[in-house]
């Protein structure tokens, strides 16, 4: 293999550096900002979790075992992320980026131009995942006093090859995806994909061992019961996640060797997958390149005039109706984007029967559970409308791309664009996201006190967040890059991913607070917190105005002042 | 508002930093003009063409479309332009008729109007047969025409047109010049920039040179080329480095 995705990789660092060096400062600051905002994001979820696994250690007995599993099931989920975010991505980055015609134009082999396409599409797709992944590493170092060396071992030897090797799976998909796509149709490919995860996903929340739940663990009699099923090691050695999690805790036990065996096996994996890779992927990639080519430029779609006249017809007036017309069109003909969204629906659906699950298996008469579970479920909620934000409506305004210049040389104004993209996401997630509190609320038997509460909360968040992510949106636009999951994992992607989750952080302790004074005064133990829940309804008013307004207007601004 | 000017620059400049893209730029169309502004690659015709667009923002002077000031009235301005851009970007996921469709929302033209001028518009442009494929599929000429007939969907007094002939096959070149032609005929105002110097030479009543962000000559084609002299010479004579103005 020649050395072209080295010299590649230098001159794509060269152009993002001339890149910075050519923003005006205003810009500029705005990019060290948005540096500045994840490094401190990073440093705070080390202090998070290094508080968090101490906390949990301080349980007698059942601590160890219970961080072990949360371990476990976090790193399941980030490697499950990681391979879904390659796929994709994979799809822009390997198979549709401009750059790939440009270098198989030139006396580059494919293989080469594959691994430099294959480790584009690595950083896009994980780096953002990093950022969340080496502060657990940190924290779990710190929290065993580990030396500095071991830590970065366990960076360096076992979280690279991991995120690697969920990128070698996602991309070896992809290539099965479109060798399945070339027998059938793009569509067809994208959902069997889908059905096989759901399918898996399914059979994983049904059948794993390794949940935190086990029948009557609420109930101190089963206690017992409950501390030896975590005592007992059931990682499945299949994951190269629980590979991670076998050196993370090889360290901890001081079982160095284990550490060693398990670090080598995850470094030999990363790099004899990528060498298969490049010999077979890389070898057939030119071919596989044009047939993806062909088959998405070969859609036969052919739009007879009375479909055209929908831009011009419906129930809304123009051009409100031809622009949500258009925004719901791309939607619907870009796999990528309808298949990470029923990906995402399938993630929910899995959450839900896990639910149901634990609801059959706690004692919910206790107001304590009742009030944790609640509000875990509420914190939930907001967690998927930050994803859904980030993922699905931070780009709405970037996917304008290149043809923005005809709306912003139309009579239409930024304002009502900003709200068109607005009233789109918002009535998607809300309902969504309203169906999940409805039916959790359901599940759990909340009071109606209760159920108003996550209800309204959820509404506020679902516009709060919106707002953010088009604000946001257009405050780092983006419009030269067609992939959405692209645009999302730019610094301004992962800045409002930082936003979003601390809002959510701030409205769940705020409505936590008179939560706690209702159930309190429902045990007979304390007043109706009529003062309480009168400071909270002013703080969370005030909290969801500034979100949903300061970003969009913002944003506005800086959209009017752009030049196109 | 009624004015006998279409288009009005006044006292127009634009600066990136420290480099001047364009500076005082003054200049007024009236209606029926086929307007011509030439210079060499990076003298600022662009540049020009997009602040009268609304697409940037003149960092001094107003631009006036029928006498509506692009900054204060932008809505009102916009109504009455059709653009076409350098590089016809289109959404690659819609169709060439959809496309059209879109654009007439954007214009809140009504569903039987639009269907009308886009039936009229693709046999026109000649883009009646591949309307219905997809954008991702066409050539740069095939945009080019797709663009071209979205500018004149709702009827605007004024087309601002950014080098119109490039990626163009011969037919589409000669529909093109006839369309300009025929719409300044009836009375529409076409600002077209270009540095293909022929087809200045063939269409345009009045030019416009402008080299570094300045104008240096501004004269209708008989007064500019004296009756007989090539239009390529006295561009260049006016545009070289050494070049007087």
């Amino acid at each position: 293999m020649s050395n072209f995705p080295r010299t590649s990789i230098g001159w794509k660092v060269r152009i993002l550096w001339g890149s910075i060096a050519l923003d005006n400062k205003a810009v500029r600051i705005g990019k060290f900002l948005s540096l500045f905002v994840i490094v401190a994001f990073s440093v705070g979820s080390t202090i998070f979790f290094y508080n968090m696994f101490s906390k949990l250690l301080e349980i007698e007995g059942i601590g160890q075992p219970l961080l072990l599993r949360i371990l476990n099931i976090t790193l399941t989920t980030v490697f499950a992320m990681l391979v879904v975010s390659n796929l994709i991505t994979g799809i822009a980055t390997i198979y549709r980026s401009d750059e790939i015609s440009f270098l198989f134009s030139k006396p580059v082999s494919s293989q080469s131009v594959f691994i430099s396409r294959f480790l584009d599409n690595l950083v896009y797709s994980s780096w953002s995942l990093a950022v969340l992944g080496i502060p657990i590493i940190v924290a779990w170092g710190l929290v065993y006093k580990l030396s500095w060396l071991y830590i970065l071992m366990l960076i360096i030897l076992g979280l690279l090859p991991m995120v690697i090797i969920s990128a070698e799976i996602g991309v070896a998909l992809l290539a099965g995806l479109v060798y399945l796509a070339r027998k059938t149709s793009p569509k067809i490919s994208m959902l069997f994909v889908i059905i096989v995860m759901v399918a898996s996903l399914a059979f994983i929340a049904l059948n794993r061992d390794d949940n935190l739940i086990v029948q009557g663990a609420a109930r101190t009699s089963t206690v017992e019961r409950y501390l030896a099923s975590l005592s007992q090691d059931q990682r499945n050695l299949a994951l190269p996640s629980n590979w991670l999690s076998y050196a993370l805790t090889g360290f901890t036990r001081n079982d160095l060797n284990r550490s060693m065996f398990f670090m080598c096996l995850l470094t030999l994996t990363s790099a004899v997958w990528l060498k298969w890779l490049s010999v077979t992927l890389g070898v057939i990639y030119y071919k596989s390149w044009r047939v993806f080519n062909e088959i998405a430029g070969n859609r036969g779609s052919s739009t007879q005039a009375i479909k055209a006249q929908r831009f011009t017809r419906g129930w809304l007036p123009n051009p409100l109706n031809a622009m949500l017309r258009k925004d719901l069109l791309q939607f619907g003909r870009n796999p990528s984007q309808w298949g990470q969204f029923l990906i995402l629906v399938a993630f929910l659906l899995v959450y839900l029967i896990n639910l149901v699950y634990v609801s059959s298996r706690l004692d919910f008469d206790n107001p304590f559970w009742k009030t944790l579970i609640l509000f875990l479920n509420f914190a939930f909620t907001g967690f998927i409308l930050a994803t859904l934000s980030v993922r699905f409506v931070y780009p709405l305004i970037s996917l304008e791309g290149k043809s923005f210049w005809k709306v912003r040389s139309s009579p239409v104004s930024v304002n009502l664009l900003f709200w068109e993209k607005f009233f789109l996401a918002f009535v998607v997630f809300m309902g969504l996201c309203e169906m999940i509190v409805w039916f959790t609320n359901r599940v759990l038997n909340v009071t109606s006190a209760m159920m108003t509460l996550t209800t309204v909360g959820t509404f506020l968040m679902g516009a709060a967040l919106t707002g953010l992510g088009i604000g946001m949106g257009a405050l780092f636009p983006n419009f030269k890059e067609e992939s959405p999951m692209k645009i999302a994992s730019t610094p301004g992607g992962i800045l409002t991913v930082v936003l979003s989750l601390l809002y959510v952080a701030v409205m769940v302790a705020i409505l936590a607070w008179p939560a706690r004074g209702y159930f309190i005064y429902l045990l007979g133990n304390g007043p109706f917190p009529a003062g309480k829940a009168l400071i909270a309804i002013i703080c969370v008013t005030g909290v969801n105005l500034l979100i949903l307004l300061l970003p969009v207007k913002l944003g506005r601004r800086s959209i009017e002042l752009r030049d196109i | 508002m009624l004015s006998t000017i279409a288009i009005e620059f006044n006292g127009i400049s634009k600066n990136y930093g420290n480099s001047l893209a364009v500076d005082n730029l003054n200049i007024a169309i009236p209606f029926g003009e086929l307007f011509g502004f030439l210079g060499p690659n990076g003298a600022g015709k662009t540049t020009a063409m997009k602040i009268a667009a609304g697409l940037v923002r003149a960092s001094a002077g107003n631009v006036k479309i029928c006498g509506y000031d692009v900054d204060d009235n932008p809505l009102e301005a916009k109504r009455l332009i059709g653009f076409v851009p350098e590089s016809p970007y289109i959404y690659e996921s819609l169709t060439g008729r959809e496309f059209l469709h879109y654009c007439a929302g954007l214009y809140r033209m009504s569903n039987s109007d639009t269907i009308a001028m886009v039936e009229e518009l693709c046999e026109g442009f000649g883009i009646g047969s591949w309307a219905d494929r997809r954008a991702g599929e066409y050539s740069h000429g095939m945009k080019q025409r797709i663009v071209m007939a979205s500018a004149f969907l709702h009827k605007p007094k004024v087309i601002l047109i950014d080098e119109p002939m490039v990626g163009l096959d011969p037919a589409g070149v000669k529909l093109v010049k006839k369309i300009m032609t025929d719409f300044c005929s009836n009375g529409g105002t076409v600002f077209l920039s270009t540095h293909t110097l022929a087809n200045a030479e063939e269409l345009c009543d009045r030019v416009a040179i402008i080299k570094s962000g300045v104008v240096v000559k501004l004269e209708n084609m008989a007064q500019l080329t004296d009756g007989h002299v090539p239009l390529e010479e006295v561009f260049l004579s006016l545009t070289s480095e050494d070049g007087n103005s």
